[in-house]
Order: structure tokens, then sequence, then C-alpha cells
């Protein structure tokens, strides 16, 4: 056989891939003692541009359960969603997806 | 206390003691974070709430650099228009027969009430002012937020509720009677001053803050 038609086996490479390059970014807002509820409604509704009624079911999720993930996209997306949360002086973060 | 909403001036509250407009003049004060690290971090806080890798030390870090100081300028800014605000608090020439605390009036807006006032009387008043008068526990005042600083006195009464409620460790409860229960000399006036706060920023919710 014919060198050049001989059949290589591949080299084994072993690759780190971070996977969680893919993963998307969510943004949390978390309970405090000092928001009022309607105003953290109105700042939901306001940065990323939710009906009433999908805001008000969250800021009950951030009252009763303590938090409540408002949003996930991209990493750029999420900083500026939590720098203007922050504006506000809303409890949030960021976080990969897990 | 009355707090109307008239189209031409903006929020008008009326009638206030001068207790209470000593509160409103603290509100820098209170809203300054300096000996309270965890008023500090509250009022400034990271984007990650627990860093795990090296991305996130990186990204609070770039937080540090370029974010902060864009909210440091902001909430500078609030405060100062508060402060601009309250320095223009007229001083009324009669005590309001309003004075019964109540926050903000439920009824309809009452646009005309003031309709051909002249606004020129409060300065009358300056040159026959008497300074017992003026610091007269009777004597009341009326002060005017305009409609574009409603966003920055709701903003510098939240900075200054947060510094308080870490500095000073309110309890958590939402009951009134058990809070008070729970105070102490030490912070029940810091909580007292900070729940009138909350009940202007309810105000400034109900009456001139909207989603856009």
């Amino acid at each position: 056989m014919h060198a050049a038609t001989k059949t290589r086996e591949r080299p084994s490479v072993e690759t780190d891939v971070d996977d969680s390059l893919d993963r998307p970014w969510t943004v949390t807002v978390y309970n405090d003692p000092i928001n009022l509820m309607g105003y953290v409604t109105l700042i939901i509704m306001r940065v990323f541009g939710y009906a009433r009624e999908k805001a008000e079911k969250m800021m009950l999720d951030v009252h009763q359960k303590g938090k409540c993930i408002v949003w996930s996209g991209t990493r750029e997306k999420a900083e500026l969603y939590v720098q203007q949360l922050h504006g506000y002086h809303l409890n949030a973060a960021m976080a990969r997806d897990n | 206390m009355k707090m109307r909403r008239i189209i031409s001036k903006g929020l008008v509250l009326s009638g206030m003691p001068a207790a209470q407009l000593r509160m409103l003049e603290q509100v820098a004060l209170h809203a300054d974070p300096s000996g309270s690290p965890a008023a500090s971090e509250r009022l400034y806080q990271s984007p990650v709430k627990q860093p795990q890798n090296v991305t996130d030390e990186e990204l609070v870090d770039d937080w540090q650099e370029f974010v902060m100081p864009d909210l440091r300028h902001e909430f500078t800014r609030q405060l100062d228009c508060v402060a601009n605000d309250l320095s223009q608090a007229q001083r009324e020439s009669t005590p309001s027969p309003l004075h019964d605390d109540s926050p903000h009036d439920d009824s309809p807006h009452d646009d005309s009430l003031r309709e051909g006032e002249d606004e020129d009387d409060g300065e009358s008043e300056e040159e026959f002012e008497d300074e017992d008068a003026a610091t007269s526990p009777a004597a009341t005042y009326e002060l005017i937020i305009p409609f574009d600083h409603i966003e920055s006195w709701y903003g510098a009464l939240n900075q200054a509720r947060l510094v308080m409620q870490e500095r000073y460790e309110f309890p958590e409860t939402e009951n009134l009677e058990a809070m008070v229960a729970l105070l102490t000399s030490k912070n029940l006036k810091p909580y007292l001053t900070s729940r009138f706060y909350m009940e202007i920023q309810g105000a400034l919710l109900d009456l001139g803050m909207d989603v856009a």
C-alpha cells in the first residue's frame, strides 16, 4: 500500500473547550427592604420594556421569593441592564447561566 | 402637609412644617455612606454577587473603573438637584389648615387651584419675615418639585434610605408596631426619618413618575 494512501490515525488532541462561553448571562433582581413594590415594577418596565403584567409578576417574585431572573442574553447587554438597575438603586447582579 | 400636582409648576408640597423641611434638608447627610462599608457596597454594588473566576474578577475591576464613576456622578447630581429645590422653599404667609401629616392628597388633580395666583407673594413676605416666626413650630413652607426633578428626588431619597438601612440596621419587618418595638434609642429617629422619606417617595411615585 502506498504510503500516500495509507489511512493515518488522527492524533489525539485534548482540547479544553470552555462551553461556558456559549451560556447566556442572566440578570437577577434581589429583594431589599427599601425599594417600593410599585417602583420596582416601574423600573423593570422601563429598563426591559416589559408590559406591566409581566413586570408585576417579576416584582412579586422578587418580593416573595427573594429574587427573580428578569433577563438573559449576551454579556454586553447584561452589563448595560445591570448598570441601569444600579442607577435606579435596585439590588441587582449578573451571572453566567447555569 | 399636602402634595398637589400643578401642571404649570410641578409637584407642590404645601403646609410643610419646619421640622419636615429640616428632615428633607438632611437627605444629603443621610445619603453619605462614609464610615459604613456596608452602605457603600449597597449604594455602589458589584455587578456580580460572588466572583467565581477570572472573568468575573475582570468584570468587577472594569466596573469599578468605568461604571462606578458614572454612578457617583449621577447620585451626586440627584443630591444637588434636591438641595437646589430645597433652597427655594418658601415660608407660607399663614400656617396651612391642612397640617395633618398626610403625605399627599389623592383627590383629582386640582390644576386650577393656583390659577392666577400672584407668585411674588412669597418674596414680599420675606421682607417682613420675623426670624422667630420663621423658626416657630407653627411656620409652614411650600416646596415646589418641578416635574423634571421628580426622578432626582426619588433617587436622592432612595440613596438616603439605603444608606440609613445599612448604617442603622433597621429590623426587617413590615409591621410598623413590631418595628417600633424593636427599635432602640439609637435608631428610632433615623427610622422615622427614613419612613418620612418613604412616604414622600410613595407620593412621588403616585403623582409624578411614569414608565417613559
